[in-house]
Order: C-alpha cells, then sequence, then structure tokens
C-alpha cells in the first residue's frame, strides 16, 4: 500500500509547487495509473515515493513506513523502474542484474531463476552479455524491468514503462504487472499512453500541474463524464486554456 | 566560416560550465544566508589558493634573485607552463577531442568535420592558457616589478601566455588523433591507448635526459652548468620554444617574433592536416563492441555484499569510462613514473665524480638515526602527492550525473555508498604511494622501516584529504555535466580538493619550519599531530553522514 498524504515538492526556490498537497492511497493487489501531460509532477511524485526526493512538505508512506524516517527500510521494498536513460550503461546486462541482486540481498538461486525466466521473456539472453550502452533504447528498458523485478518487490514503480518497448515486449510487461498485482504486490506506474490505462489499470489518478483533479476506476471516471472516451476526458481535464480549475470530473 | 563561431562559442561554453563555482548544484534549497556564506567560503577558498601559488613563486623569485639569476624564474614558469602541459596533457587531449558525448550530434549538424576540429582544438587551448596564466602570471608580475622598462615586459609577457600553450596543445592533438585512428576499431582500444600514452610519455621523458646527458659528457662538469646562462640553456635545451620565449621575455623580439610564428603555424597545421578525418574518428570511438552472438554465453549468477558490490561497480565505471580512467588514474600512476625515470637519468647523468658524490652523501644522510624523523616526513610529503592529482574521489557524486535519483532510491544506507566511493580512493592514493616509497627506498637507500613508516603517514594524509573531499562532493554533487570529460576536468569540486591539500601541507609546514632545527623526533611528532587532527575531522565528517538517514542534504 502507498500513501501520499499532502505530498508537496517545490524544486529549489520556485514559486510553483511541482506537487502540491497529492493526497492518494494505492491498495494492494492493485495496478495504478497515474495519469498527466508532460510536466505535471508525475516524475516528481515517483521520486518522492522512491526517496530520491525529499518532500517540502507532507509525507509519503509505504507499508505503513515513512520514506523520510525508514527510507533504507522502504526502499527494500520497491521495485522501480527509472524513466529515460538512467542506469549503469558500463556495465553489461549481467553484471547489472547481479549489482541489483546484491544490493537487494537476494540469494544465488532466486536470481539466477528469476533473471533467467525475464531474461527469456523479454528475449534479452543473448544481449546479456553485452554492455548496456551497446543497447538500444528499448533493450535498456527491458534490463530495467528485469532488474526491478529480480528481487520481486512487494512495491513495483515504473515511470512511463512503455515508451521505447516494441509491441510484443509492452504485451509482456502488462501481463507482468497484471501477474504481480494478482499475486498482491501495489504496482504503480506514470504514464501517458490513455489505452493502456484504460484497459491494464483498476484504478487511475488524474494530476495537471501537481495537483490531483480525480480518481478512480476507468469504469467511474468515464461515467462521471457521460460516456465519453477516457481520452477525451483527459484531454478535456488536462486543458490548460480550460476556464475551469479542472472540477469537471469530481463531482 | 559563420557556422564555425557559432559552434566555437557553444562549445566553449559548455566545455567550461563545471567550473562556475556559485553554479547551483541541482536541486537544492539553501537559504540566502547560507548562499551567502558559502560564497565567501568559496571565494577564500579560491584567495588562498591564489596566495599559496603567488607565496610560494615570490620565495623562489627572491632565492633566485639573490644569486643574481632572475631569469631562472622566467625559465621554470616558461617551463611549468609549456612542458607540463607536453607530459601531463597527453590524456586531456585524447578525451577533450574524443570522448564528447556529443560527436553524433555534430555530426548531423552543417558544419564541416576541419571546423569541428578546429573548435574542439580551440577550447583545449583557451582552457590551457587558463591553467597557464594561473601557474605564470605571479613569476612574470615580480619579474616586471624589477624592470627599467615594465611596459615593454608587460606586453612581451601578455604575448608569451597567449602563444605558450599552442605548441604544446598542438602536438598533444597531433599524437591524440594519430593514437585514437591507429586504435579505432580495435576491440581493445582503451588498453593501447592508455598503454601507447605512458610510451610516449616515458620516451620522451627519456629522450630529453639522454640529450642532457650526452650534453654534460661534453662540457663534463657541472660548475659550468651552475653559471648563470649554461644552467638556464641547460633546463630549457630541449624544448627550444621555452628558449624562445625567455629570450623573447628578456627583450629579444625577433625571438619572439620566431615564437609567434611558429606557435601560430602549429595548430592550425594539424587542423588542416587532421581536421578532415576528425569527425569520423570520433564518432568511432562512440562505438561499443559487442560480441557475436553465435554461441551462447555463460552468464554468470554470483552474489556479494553491498558494499562489495558498490565498490566493483564504482572500479569498473571508472575503468570503462576512458575520460575518467585517462584523467582519473594516468596523472597519479604518471607521476611516480616520472619520478623514477627522473631519478634513474639522474644516476645516469652522474657518471661525473660530483653526482655520484651528491648520491653517496644523500645515502648516508639517509641511513643515519639521527635523521630518521626528516627522513620519514620527507618520504611522507612525496609519496602524498597522489592524493593531490587524483580527482577521482573528488567527483565520486558528481560522477553519477543522472543516474543520482536512481542512485538514492536504492536501499542502501549512506555511509556504505561513501565507502565504496571512499575505498577506491585509498586503494589507488596506496598504489601510488607505494611506488614513490619504492622508487625513493632503492634509489637513496632509505632503510625499510623508515620507508613503511613514511608510506603509512602518506596513508592517513591520503585517507583525510579522500574523505574530507568526498564528502564535500557528496553535500554539493555538480550532477549536470556535459559530458564526461567536464565531470572530472572542469569540476569545481576537485579545485576545492587540490585546496584541501594545499591547506593540509601548509599546516604541517608551519611546524615544520619552526622545529626544524630540534631535531627530526620534534618534527615528527608535530606532522602527525597536524595529521591526527585532519584524520579526526574527517573521521567527524563520516560519522555525522552516517548519523543521517538519507542521502540528500
Ligand atoms: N530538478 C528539477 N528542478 C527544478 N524543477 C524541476 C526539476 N524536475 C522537474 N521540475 C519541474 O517540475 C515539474 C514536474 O516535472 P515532472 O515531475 O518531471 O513531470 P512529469 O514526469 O509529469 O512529466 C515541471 O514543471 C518541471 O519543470
Ligand atoms: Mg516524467
Amino acid at each position: 500500500m502507498i500513501e501520499f498524504a499532502q505530498a508537496t515538492k517545490v524544486y529549489g526556490k520556485s514559486d510553483r509547487a511541482a506537487l502540491d498537497h497529492l493526497t492518494l492511497t494505492v491498495p494492494d493487489g492493485c495496478v495504478f495509473g497515474f495519469l498527466g501531460p508532460n510536466g505535471a509532477g508525475k516524475t516528481t511524485a515517483i521520486s518522492l515515493l522512491t526517496g530520491a526526493l525529499m518532500p517540502t512538505e507532507g509525507s509519503v508512506r509505504v507499508n505503513g513506513v515513512d520514506v523520510t524516517q525508514e527510507p533504507v527500510e522502504v526502499k527494500r521494498q520497491i521495485g522501480y523502474v527509472p524513466d529515460g536513460m538512467q542506469m549503469y550503461d558500463r556495465l553489461t546486462g549481467n553484471e547489472y542484474l547481479n549489482f541489483i541482486a546484491d544490493i537487494f540481498d537476494v540469494s544465488k538461486a532466486d536470481r539466477q531463476a528469476r533473471a533467467e525466466r525475464y531474461l527469456a521473456l523479454f528475449d534479452m539472453t543473448k544481449a546479456a552479455g553485452d554492455r548496456i550502452n551497446s543497447y538500444s533504447r528499448g533493450m535498456k528498458q527491458k534490463i530495467s524491468v528485469i532488474a526491478a523485478l529480480i528481487h520481486e518487490p512487494k512495491v513495483w514503480v515504473l515511470d512511463e514503462p512503455m515508451v521505447g518497448l516494441d509491441p510484443r515486449a509492452s504485451f509482456e510487461l502488462k501481463q507482468l504487472m497484471r501477474e504481480k498485482a494478482d499475486a498482491g504486490a501495489t504496482v504503480f506506474f506514470s504514464t501517458h499512453v490513455l489505452e493502456v490505462a484504460e484497459r491494464l489499470c483498476d484504478q487511475v489518478a488524474i494530476i495537471r500541474r501537481g495537483q490531483l483533479i480525480t480518481q478512480g476506476t476507468p469504469e467511474e471516471l468515464r461515467q462521471r463524464s457521460g460516456d465519453e472516451s477516457l481520452e477525451e476526458l483527459f484531454l478535456e481535464l488536462t486543458d490548460d486554456s480550460a476556464a475551469g480549475e479542472g472540477e469537471v470530473g469530481a463531482k | 566560416m559563420k557556422n564555425y563561431l557559432i559552434l566555437q562559442r557553444v562549445l566553449l561554453k559548455n566545455d567550461l560550465m563545471g567550473l562556475n563555482p556559485f553554479a547551483q548544484s541541482g536541486e537544492e534549497k539553501a537559504s540566502a544566508g547560507k548562499l551567502v556564506m558559502r560564497r565567501i567560503g568559496v571565494i577564500v577558498l579560491l584567495l588562498f589558493a591564489a596566495g599559496s601559488v603567488c607565496f610560494l613563486e615570490y620565495e623562489l623569485y627572491q632565492l633566485f634573485r639573490e644569486m643574481g639569476m632572475r631569469e631562472m624564474a622566467l625559465g621554470l614558469a616558461v617551463l611549468v607552463g609549456s612542458v607540463g602541459t607536453l607530459l601531463f596533457g597527453l590524456f586531456q587531449g585524447i578525451s577533450s577531442l574524443f570522448e564528447g558525448k556529443d560527436a553524433p550530434l555534430l555530426a548531423v549538424l552543417p558544419v564541416t568535420s576541419r571546423q569541428v576540429y578546429a573548435a574542439r582544438v580551440t577550447s583545449f587551448i583557451v582552457s590551457q592558457i587558463g591553467t597557464t596564466v594561473v601557474l605564470v602570471l605571479p613569476a612574470f608580475v615580480l619579474y616586471m616589478l624589477d624592470e627599467a622598462a615594465p611596459v615593454g615586459f608587460a606586453i612581451r609577457a601578455i604575448l608569451t601566455i597567449l602563444l605558450l600553450p599552442l605548441i604544446p596543445v598542438a602536438i598533444i592533438s597531433l599524437l591524440a588523433t594519430l593514437l585514437m585512428r591507429v586504435s579505432a576499431f580495435s576491440r581493445h582500444r582503451d588498453t593501447i591507448v592508455m598503454i601507447l600514452s605512458f610510451g610516449f610519455a616515458i620516451a620522451y621523458a627519456l629522450f630529453v635526459t639522454r640529450l642532457n646527458s650526452s650534453a654534460d659528457n661534453q662540457v663534463n662538469t657541472i660548475a659550468t652548468m651552475l653559471t648563470k646562462d649554461g644552467l638556464l640553456n641547460k633546463m630549457l635545451g630541449f624544448y627550444p620554444p621555452a628558449q624562445w620565449a625567455v629570450s623573447g621575455l628578456r627583450g629579444d623580439w625577433l625571438q619572439l617574433l620566431l615564437l609567434a610564428a611558429v606557435s601560430l603555424a602549429a595548430p592550425v597545421l594539424v587542423v588542416l592536416l587532421l581536421g578532415g578525418s576528425y569527425l569520423s574518428a570520433a564518432l568511432g570511438s562512440g562505438e561499443r563492441s559487442t560480441r557475436r552472438h553465435s554461441r551462447q554465453q555463460a552468464l554468470s549468477w554470483g552474489g556479494s555484499g553491498q558494499l562489495m558490490s558498490l565498490h566493483v561497480l564504482e572500479w569498473r565505471e571508472t575503468l570503462r569510462t576512458p575520460a575518467w580512467l585517462y584523467n582519473g588514474l594516468a596523472g597519479v600512476i604518471m607521476f611516480p613514473l616520472m619520478m623514477g625515470v627522473g631519478f634513474y637519468s639522474g644516476f645516469s647523468a652522474a657518471s661525473t665524480r660530483e653526482g655520484e658524490n651528491l648520491i653517496k652523501m644523500v645515502q648516508s644522510l639517509a641511513q643515519t638515526p639521527e635523521y630518521a624523523g626528516y627522513v620519514i616526513v620527507i618520504i611522507a610529503a612525496i609519496a602524498a602527492m597522489g592524493s593531490m592529482v587524483n580527482p577521482l574521489v573528488a567527483t565520486a557524486y558528481s560522477r553519477e550525473g543522472q543516474n543520482y535519483p536512481f542512485a538514492l532510491s536504492l536501499p542502501v544506507k549512506p555511509l556504505t555508498r561513501v565507502w565504496a566511493k571512499l575505498l577506491v580512493g585509498l586503494e589507488i592514493n596506496a598504489v601510488c604511494a607505494l611506488m614513490i616509497t619504492v622508487v625513493m627506498a632503492v634509489i637513496f637507500g632509505v632503510p625499510a622501516l623508515l620507508a613503511a613508516c613514511g608510506f603509512l603517514l602518506a596513508q592517513l594524509v591520503g585517507f583525510a584529504i579522500s574523505a574530507i573531499s568526498l564528502v564535500m562532493d557528496l553535500r554539493h554533487p555538480r550532477l549536470s555535466w556535459a559530458n564526461e570529460t567536464a565531470a572530472i576536468k572542469t569540476n569545481f569540486n576537485q579545485v576545492i580538493s587540490m585546496v584541501l591539500w594545499v591547506i593540509l601541507m601548509g599546516l604541517c609546514v608551519v611546524p615544520v619550519v619552526l622545529l626544524w632545527e630540534r631535531g627530526g623526533t620534534a618534527v615528527l611528532l608535530s606532522v602527525c599531530g597536524v595529521i591526527a587532527l585532519a584524520c579526526a575531522v574527517s573521521v567527524v565528517l563520516l560519522w555525522r553522514v552516517g548519523r543521517k538517514a538519507s542521502a540528500q542534504n
């Protein structure tokens, strides 16, 4: 379970919060989609969750433990797939997986079994011996996903995970997210690809300019806005030129 | 031409970005008061660094003046400013010309390869002019104050400073480009480049000392060498441009003209000669060899603890990033190597009776029990040089760059991370200090016990410097660098770590000077005291990192 309570982040001395009093609860066994346009504050929220940033105000708790109080304890439970190219790309894929497994104290047998399964699943077994800086963008993303799963995290956090993946890998990833959630883990991911959110998520939240606009199951959101597709709703809610402060969906 | 100028401006700005000491590091929320304090701190540090260079050169200048050899000060400054670049600049040249990540970006712009090369060489020259100014300016100013016609000298001095780095940079660019072409597309390119570069440097050093010792045999006595111009000529003899520069500074405009002509021609020639094929070579250096997947590779699934794993990661990152390998390790290895070559050639040049006697004298001094304290302190001081020239530790957090947030998301205690990085520094210090100690011990016949004590003392100095500069880098990492060379080379935190070294050495020198007459033991004890204090400071800093739950400021 992930709880954001009034979580706020102001970068440096900006006069505007990148994340503005976000209050959100993500239950166990749920695939949770975190939606928002570019610059909405998705990565910022995730950084507060993974302990890479300190909240300016408010708190984030994972399974009841506060990230600021017990950071190492919380981080141990999280498998994190960062966005973009954050990666120790001078290692080979194999070395990278071993590194992450060492950090999370995964036994030799476990890491081998898991790595072999996921490498085969994403067709990465042959490339695993090469340096990551020789990979394509999608291959890097795959290694990142596998690394996040090598310690069977209770909480799986993915920042724009579909970017750069081919259709096959994207399909496998969605299956995995479903599988982990059904096994009781919490899967929290950010995206701006709406079809993914619509079909995959048990719940979604939409944020814009750091503020939570609306939250619910995809079904609920569609009903509230009178059977528009989620895409239309999203465009409407996140339209900066619209006069209303995004109250359309939230009754 | 217009394209070239635009490119030049952007590259210069990009290359020098990290040097702004007031740049905000990443994400910070310091209060105004704290910011002002930090700026004052930075300014004091910079003033201190400038002050110590000036002080050193002032003392040297006074010494030479009393001996009636003012020109020696000019000669030394010119030598340090130009030959220094030549000997130590090769790795920097390779990394600033070839290890930028922007080659693919530049390749698609409507500029020619020669323009890109010219722009790169120019920004290399500009950075070297910067270093030259720092090194030679105090000596030049002191000399000017004693001149009858200071204005003329000032003009000549400014011209000389601008001209001095040109030839070394041209030679280095030539060598670097040839090296990269020779080794292009080889699987073991980094190793080849590393070995060949060391080969060049050693060959050059040997060549120079051979030249000198053969000149010695002709003159055959140290006495003639000690006359005013004899010594100067000998010193500058193996690098003619230095001779032209000194003659030019002393008023010979013709020699200055010669220096200007050759200096300007050299880089232009190199650019014309090699510029055309530069971009393809630079692009090639970005390619990584992958293995052919004809057979299944055996993946290994070993395991180790967090500290070990992070430590290995640190080493792999360093060894597999050419810019860090060259700039981080090369200087540290080069230094004792050069010292070895220097002493060796000193030996072979000392075929004269005077030379032999001199070494015999030093050896007997080193073996006199009463001098044990002095010997230990001197060995420690020289062996600790490695911790100053090693920029790896002082940039360890900065070099994580965009990986920094990910590193923070790992469940690792801050202190474990610090130690994983600190150990790298300690290991490098140990290897460097060991080489230096062995060289000195062998040549001067220092008893093993004293050598070991000196070595240990140097390790403590290394620990203090590394720990303090690492914690400073942790507090204010400079994460947004343009390329890997910038991350390690133009990082202000590294400057701070050098200043730290100077301060610590300064603190040691004070009691040494005061107590010199009181005997070796007193000197040794006082130095140990200062070092113990520095170690205590670093332990406190480390302890404070350990107390924090999380790694952020
Ligand atoms: N390191 C940073 N320093 C200052 N502002 C930042 C930083 N990172 C992000 N921001 C700002 O915070 C806001 C949210 O960014 P982010 O969380 O990355 O958005 P998203 O991931 O939803 O695209 C943006 O306006 C961005 O400009
Ligand atoms: Mg983002």
